[in-house]
């Protein structure tokens, strides 16, 4: 059976999930953490790329709040600047793979036949790739850019929204609701934005924070191995990898603690979320 | 439109359906049907489940492709229509399924579910369309404080309601009834049945009526099949068939039905064994496993339908 008491819109779809710790927990987190990003910079004036050249490698002070790193850069303005590259990826590329995915999920289920096929089998062929390992072949061949790297991680993540949405379709449209629909007359077009796509997507919605949190994983990954985000834009991977010398990682912890930490709590955060909205739609998952 | 206007509505001739099932082997779910329903006539569709009305009641209306055999609906052969050639033709038959909540797009309000036929079609304006809706589900007794829900707001019977609606909204001439009240509460089945009766009297609809309660198939119908394994076994027309029904399978179907009376005592027929597997039907006729009556040679011959009376035949060897 569909999930027939969702269907009451989405102001109690909210009401729900405000009704959960978890879900409000990670919510705050993150409303903090954009609103830091996102006026902090303006309102304290900081600069992440000059050099202050009576400070390099500085432990915390009142002039540099997080200290300094190798170059005399401003650890605190490095940490929020990588943090609105996080926040950036991680929503574009969840936009992405859901505009890329959710469609091609749709089609495969409704029409079936040759579009299953095609779409599906180049679905498992995405997915049984090592996708850091495809990521880093791509963007050595067309630059490491922010932009580059959003639309990379996007359309490799479109076989997780594309799976979960066919998989659903093929369900939904054995409902009498279809057929019935079919046998009133209705168009293709009709049939899957008002009949099927209502009804197939809120599972969408969990998977979009998963989507976000494991593409901000990707990009801090392939920042910290020195592949994604170049200096001297900041991105809180790029940051991580100064540990990567060994003096950095134990005796400036300045450098890069404050920046895996940020990483960690985004993501565990993004991930409340997506399981409180999880636990929303599909009570049994609980 | 004259009652007595004998044309037929739908002509289908030697319809076979069948379903490809896993080692090649094919499931013969309807096979061999002929089936005629005339303008403002409601014909039953009578039999055990698992007998193919479901099916043969899908594949009349094209939404199964048919195997084989030959669909004409209102003077058009439909056999071959693709999808989209079925579009416009979908106008004029329609279906109702079982269950009423199965059959409702839970995402959407009634007033929508009930307009996207005529939204569909692009008939009329918005208003008008809206106004339609409005009368409609007046008429079938649902007020303007139900309008705006969503199909789990409603109870079993409203909600058959909304889909009786729906089905009549584009005024079609052929509806299929797919067990439409099965499943609901016997309080509620009487009022159901009234309005259909209504609808069909005031908008000469001709219904097929899928169900396997006699109950029901004697308050609405005119004339009756009666369906055994993919085959029809008999037709008549109501009283006829009730009175004097022939098929040693139709006489056991009417022994099943309850008579209010403690002195009423009659001979239950009862039927040995299962429905035999529709992959591997009986040879000769398909019910002489389990028939009381049945002789040697019911095994070998396939029984040819017989007229015994005037609009009365029956596929049994006893009348051959």
């Amino acid at each position: 059976m569909p999930n027939h008491t969702a269907s009451a819109g989405q102001t109690t779809f909210l009401k729900r999930l405000l009704k959960r710790r978890k879900a409000v927990v990670g919510l705050v987190i993150l409303a903090v953490e954009v609103a830091l990003v996102i006026v902090l910079p303006i309102v304290m004036n900081l600069d992440p790329y000059t050099s202050d050249t009576a400070a390099f490698n500085a432990a915390p002070s009142a002039a540099h709040l997080l200290g300094t790193d190798d170059v005399g850069r401003d650890i605190f303005a490095r940490l929020l600047y990588g943090g609105r590259v996080s926040l950036i990826v991680g929503v574009s590329s969840m936009c992405i793979s859901i505009a890329v995915g959710v469609p091609l999920g749709l089609i495969a289920g409704y029409f079936r036949g040759a579009w299953e096929a095609v779409i599906m089998r180049a679905a498992d062929i995405f997915m049984s790739f090592p996708s850091l390992v495809l990521i880093l072949v791509i963007v050595a061949v067309f630059g490491s850019s922010l932009p580059i790297i959003v639309c990379v991680i996007g359309l490799l993540g479109w076989t997780q929204p594309a799976k979960l949405v066919y998989s659903n379709v093929l369900s939904v449209t054995r409902q009498e609701y279809v057929e019935s629909a079919l046998g009133l007359g209705l168009g293709d077009a009709q049939i899957i934005f008002k009949y099927v796509l209502p009804n197939v997507i809120s599972p969408v919605w969990a998977s979009m924070a998963f989507n976000i949190s494991s593409a901000i994983t990707t990009e801090a990954s392939l920042s910290f191995l020195g592949m994604g985000i170049q200096a001297p834009e900041a991105s809180w991977g790029n940051m991580v990898n100064s540990a990567q010398q060994y003096v950095t990682m134990i005796a400036r912890q300045w450098m890069w603690l404050p920046a895996g930490i940020c990483l960690v709590v985004t993501i565990i955060a993004v991930n409340l979320v997506g399981e409180s909205i999880r636990d929303v739609y599909d009570p049994r998952s609980m | 439109m004259p009652v007595n206007d004998y044309a037929a509505l739908l002509r289908a001739e030697d319809i076979h359906k069948t379903f490809p099932v896993s080692h090649g082997r094919q499931l013969k779910a309807v096979d061999g049907v002929d089936v005629t329903i005339f303008e403002d006539e409601v014909v039953g569709l009578v039999g055990e489940s698992g007998c193919g009305k479901s099916t043969l009641g899908r594949t009349l209306l094209k939404l199964h492709e048919p195997t084989s055999g030959k669909i004409i609906f209102d003077g058009e052969d439909i056999t071959d229509y693709s999808r989209k050639q079925m579009r416009p033709v979908r106008q004029k038959m329609q279906m109702v399924f079982q269950d009423p909540f199965a059959s409702l797009n839970p995402r959407m309000r009634i007033r929508d579910s009930v307009r996207a036929p005529l939204d569909a079609f692009g008939i009329g304006t918005r208003e008008e369309r809206d106004e339609r809706v409005r009368a409609l589900l007046e008429y079938v007794g649902l007020g303007a404080n139900h309008i705006d829900k969503y199909p789990h707001e409603l109870s079993g019977g409203q909600r058959q309601r909304v889909v009786i609606a729906r089905a009549v909204i584009l005024g079609p001439k052929l509806v299929v009834c797919d067990e439409a009240v099965s499943a609901l509460d016997v309080s509620i089945r009487a009022q159901v049945l009234n309005l259909m009766k209504d609808l069909q009297y005031q908008q000469h609809l001709s219904y097929l009526f899928i169900s396997h309660d006699m109950s029901v198939i004697r308050f609405i119908c005119d004339r009756i099949m009666v369906m055994y394994l993919g085959q029809v076994v008999e037709v008549a027309g109501r009283d006829e068939l009730f009175e004097n029904p022939a098929h040693p399978y139709t006489q056991a179907l009417m022994s099943a039905i309850p008579v209010p009376d403690v002195d009423h005592h009659t001979m239950k027929i009862e039927l040995s064994g299962d429905v035999p597997s529709p992959l591997d039907p009986p040879q000769g006729c398909r019910f002489h496993t389990r028939c009381p009556y049945a002789k040697p040679e019911c095994s070998k011959t396939q029984p040819i339908p017989v007229e015994i009376e005037p609009g009365h035949a029956v596929s049994c060897l006893k009348y051959a």
